[in-house]
């Protein structure tokens, strides 16, 4: 979902920690039968265990059914997964025994130590992706080896916009936060597929990550001279519970619409007050993907209770995708994905996929959820007509 | 005489430092005794081995018959021994009443109390009329006063006096003394009375020691240490 | 401005102020008699607010649970006591507030690992949500019950603290530890009933923070502990009714920043925050203390 990051003082940082490991580093063999690793160096204990926990559920479940199933070109897959809580010493530590042990792909965490991490995995040329983290300006600054797999944010926001002008809604007022370049991207790819489209943007106001109490915002809102025809904002949860219910005590019904972070079952917990919100999401179950419905099935069966996000399919799909690769080169180097993953195909549970060889991101559709009588139902697959420019691209 | 506190070889100190080299000194009952000495004495370390702030290594003290070596300072105000600590140390926030009602933490019977602090604002007059008023903005003899009213509200049978005369101008130094005399002549109250203000100490005091270097160099009558020209033979040399 | 909007964001900055100022008093009573700062305080509430989750999601009434959600408040503020303050009395600072650090970390983990590193919302029921309509002013219901319950929690803590003999000894305390043992007052139980006024604050001040948010998580005591800082320093470490000016002060700061600056600045709400509580130090080193004491005589 969202991604901070200082890549100058985490390239800094790891080229140091390159330094002390790079005497240690031994690349494993190739041998006939040996596993193929993919490791997983993220948070699963810290803040953003919310997104990267649910990847490795996702993820397991995949190598399962793979390794099942005769694993990739005879060899079995070996997924590790070691937590960085969050912690950019730790994750470096991570992945560096990942990349020791011969990892020839990572999934990297959604938190800000991605950049750091990232860094390190090219350095030795390991392909990395960017875990959860949908800010589109990631891979860019990273190089060759990063890859961004699962939906953009400048492509959900483009996708929230013309939603909502095919609506008929005109006016919009936009909540945004510059705490996190999530919260502070999203609003503005909003903004320019909104405006390009004809959109009016009424108001905007700032609010505070992880602050718990949106009164203020909540009070300006209530007092605008004229409702707009809906609320734009990145808030995620918990704050979007929060911000919702301030919203609703204030009096005021006008429509919400969000993006991915907003969609968890916690949502569901402001009750009435989270009814109608409408938000942008990477894919949900409805009545004609089967797919979807197995895969949840298959994972309860695996795990023992039903996923905790739908975040678990992109893990899930991740593995897959990476499979894919390693067949359709007949090869399972570092390189060889690099190569492979440059204009990969994929069809997951979570959708089809294109990779971008210039951007090295994913096209993919992007589908609308709305809460309806307390759940989130699926609402509308969509690809936007104008997408917004990705500074640095 | 009635011995109300005895006390035999003390050693008592801050962790690895001793201070009170085995001390022998007897109080009793009725009588006013002083301690007298240079600053860094011990003067105050025997006063807080004595109430239980601090724990003495060796040596016995026997308080009104009982053995009180090592309880707390809360066991031993119940006792009956109470302190009035060095720099009066009021509660300056609190209200003079409410210092006064601390001063009764300690009794079961509080009801006794609250008639006794009418009596006792007849003997300070200056706390019945400041009674709800902060106990800072008392002034340094005021709140002396305040501190050994509220010491007396726990109604001691002996009372500890760590320098009453430290920091007061001369003529409330002379009133606070003697107060002092007054509530042993009337109350029959005995009194320990640690001072470096030796003529005005040993003025009201029967009886007296000095403290050198954690020992007893001499002990008396009042007159007979008088005698001793203590600021030039005892103290002068600490005091440097 | 208009007056509607104004009275409203003065009643946000009132009810927000009403929880920074109970949890600044939980945090300061324990400081206050220790002269030690009780890093896990946070938890406190944490663990109130996973006490009330089991229950609602057991089936029990919201506000019933918040009784026990306090209990479990003032359990926890014991065992903290329990286990980092009172096998290290006597101890450095130092080694103390590792400790209570150490607890912090401990449970946070515990719960994490045990229930999970999820949010779990708790179901707040709706009329809560509800808002008075008082002619053209909007009065919103649970800012309404969250400024009362905390006057109520406040006033009775003020009539305790002056009327009954320990909440006396624990001014006292606050102002001179050592004498007040001297007057008889037992040190162990007094540090036991700092713990558990520290608890029933933090508890109280739980539930109505729980109560906006309507969630837990493992970590979400560290906003309140880090608020609640904060406003002590700023109202004087130690002193009690400084803890309370300190606590309202803060919400009016952050309410009034967020107001009243131009939404390019609001981004630096908590770092202009801050700047103003140094301000503040700058001219009052001692906080608003001073100003607590003259108001006291």
């Amino acid at each position: 979902m969202r991604k901070t990051r200082s890549v100058a003082v985490a390239a800094g940082l790891a080229s140091l920690a390159l330094v002390v490991t790079a005497c240690s580093s031994t690349p494993a063999g190739e041998g006939e039968g040996d596993p193929i690793i993919i490791g997983h160096a993220a948070d699963f204990s810290g803040d953003y265990s919310f997104y990267d926990s649910p990847m490795r559920a996702g993820a397991e479940l995949a190598i399962d059914e793979i390794n099942k199933a005769g694993g990739v070109l005879g060899r079995p897959l070996e997924y590790r997964a070691i937590d960085g809580r969050d912690d950019q010493a730790e994750t470096l530590r991570a992945t560096e025994e990942l990349l020791d042990a011969g990892a020839v792909y990572l999934i990297g965490t959604t938190g800000s130590p991605w950049a750091a991490q990232a860094t390190l995995s090219c350095e030795a040329g390991v392909p990395i992706s960017t875990g959860d983290g949908t800010s589109p300006d990631l891979v860019g600054q990273i190089g060759e080896c990063a890859h961004h797999v699962i939906m953009s944010d400048n492509v959900q926001a483009a996708v929230a916009a013309e939603y909502a002008l095919e609506q008929g809604w005109t006016t919009a007022f936009v909540m945004r936060s510059s705490d996190d370049p999530y919260t502070d991207g999203v609003p503005n790819y909003f903004t320019d597929t909104f405006t390009q489209g004809g959109g009016t943007i009424v108001g905007e106001t700032e609010f505070r990550i992880g602050a718990g109490d949106y009164n203020v915002q909540a009070t300006e809102i209530a007092n605008l001279p004229e409702q707009p025809d809906f609320i734009f904002t990145p808030i995620f949860v918990s704050d979007t519970q929060v911000f919702l219910r301030q919203l609703r005590a204030q009096g005021v019904t006008t429509q919400v619409v969000g993006a991915d972070g907003a969609v968890d079952a916690s949502v569901l917990d402001a009750g009435d007050a989270a009814e109608g919100l409408i938000a942008t999401f990477h894919a949900w179950p409805n009545d004609g993907d089967a797919r979807i419905a197995k895969f949840i099935d298959d994972y309860t069966a695996f795990h023992g209770s039903a996923p905790e996000s739908m975040v678990a399919g992109l893990g899930y799909d991740e593995i897959y995708l990476i499979a894919q690769i390693i067949e359709a080169q007949g090869e399972a180097s570092a390189e060889a994905i690099i190569r492979g993953l440059a204009d990969a195909q994929f069809t997951g549970v979570t959708g089809s996929l294109t990779m971008d060889p210039t951007t090295r991101r994913a096209n993919k559709e992007i589908t609308l959820v709305k809460i309806e009588n307390g759940e989130i139902v699926y609402l509308d697959s969509l690809s936007p007509k104008h997408v917004p420019a990705v500074p640095g691209d | 005489m009635d011995t109300l506190l005895d006390v035999r070889g003390l050693v008592a100190g801050y962790g690895p430092i001793t201070v009170l080299h085995e001390l022998s000194l007897h109080v009793g009952r009725g009588e006013i005794v002083a301690i007298l000495g240079a600053n860094g004495a011990g003067k105050s370390t025997l006063l807080q081995a004595l109430v239980g702030m601090i724990r003495p290594t060796a040596g016995a003290v026997a308080f009104d018959g009982h053995d009180v070596n090592g309880n707390s300072p809360e066991q031993i105000v119940r006792r009956g021994m109470t302190l009035v600590p060095e720099g009066r140390r009021i509660f300056s926030k609190l209200s003079v009443m409410e210092n006064l009602r601390m001063g009764a933490y300690s009794r079961r019977d509080r009801a006794v109390a609250l008639e006794q602090m009418d009596r006792y604002f007849e003997l300070f007059p200056v706390l019945a009329d400041r009674r709800n008023q902060a106990a800072g903005t008392l002034s340094g003899g005021e709140q002396q006063q305040l501190a050994i009213c509220r010491a007396l509200l726990s109604n001691p049978s002996l009372l500890l006096l760590d320098e009453p005369s430290l920091g007061l101008a001369p003529v409330i130094v002379d009133k606070v003394f003697e107060l002092i005399a007054t509530l042993r002549d009337e109350t029959g109250l005995t009194i320990v009375l640690v001072e470096q203000s030796v003529v005005d100490a040993l003025e009201i005091a029967d009886r007296a020691y000095v403290l050198s270097n954690g020992r007893f160099t001499a002990e008396g009558t009042s007159e007979q240490i008088a005698e001793l020209d203590l600021e030039a033979n005892y103290l002068g040399g600490d005091n440097a | 401005m208009t007056v509607e909007l104004l009275v409203q964001q003065l009643i946000n900055a009132l009810s927000l102020g009403s929880i920074y100022a109970l949890l600044a008093l939980g945090l300061a009573v324990v400081y206050s008699v220790l002269g030690l700062l009780n890093f896990a305080y946070g938890e406190i509430i944490t663990i109130a607010g996973y006490c009330m989750f089991f229950l609602v999601s057991g089936g029990m009434d919201f506000w019933y649970a918040a009784i026990f959600g306090v209990i479990a408040a003032i359990a926890t503020s014991l065992l903290i006591q329990l286990v980092a303050f009172r096998p290290l009395r006597g101890a450095p600072a130092n080694a103390v507030i590792f400790a209570s650090f150490a607890v912090s970390i401990i449970i946070k983990a515990l719960i994490s690992n045990v229930i999970s590193p999820r949010p779990r919302g708790i179901p707040v029921p709706s009329w809560v949500d509800g808002v008075i309509q008082l002619g053209s002013f909007r009065l919103p219901i649970l800012a309404l019950i969250t400024i009362a319950i905390a006057v109520v929690a406040m006033v009775a803590l003020t009539w305790a603290l002056h009327y009954s003999t320990p909440g006396l000894a624990i001014r006292a305390a606050a102002e001179d530890f050592t004498v007040t043992r001297l007057m008889g007052a037992p040190a162990g139980r007094l540090i036991l009933l700092a713990f558990v006024l520290s608890g029933i604050l933090a508890g109280i001040a739980g539930v109505l923070w729980i109560a906006r948010t309507g969630s837990v998580s493992p970590a979400m005591g560290f906003t309140p502990l880090l608020q609640s800082f904060i406003a002590i320093v700023l109202g004087g470490l130690g002193n009690l009714r400084g803890a309370v000016i300190g606590g309202f002060a803060l919400a009016f700061i952050e309410v009034a920043l967020q107001v009243l600056l131009p939404t390019a600045v609001v981004p630096f709400t908590a770092a202009l925050t801050l700047v103003a509580v140094v301000v503040i130090l700058y001219f009052r080193p001692q906080g608003f203390s001073k100003l607590a004491q003259e108001r006291v005589a």
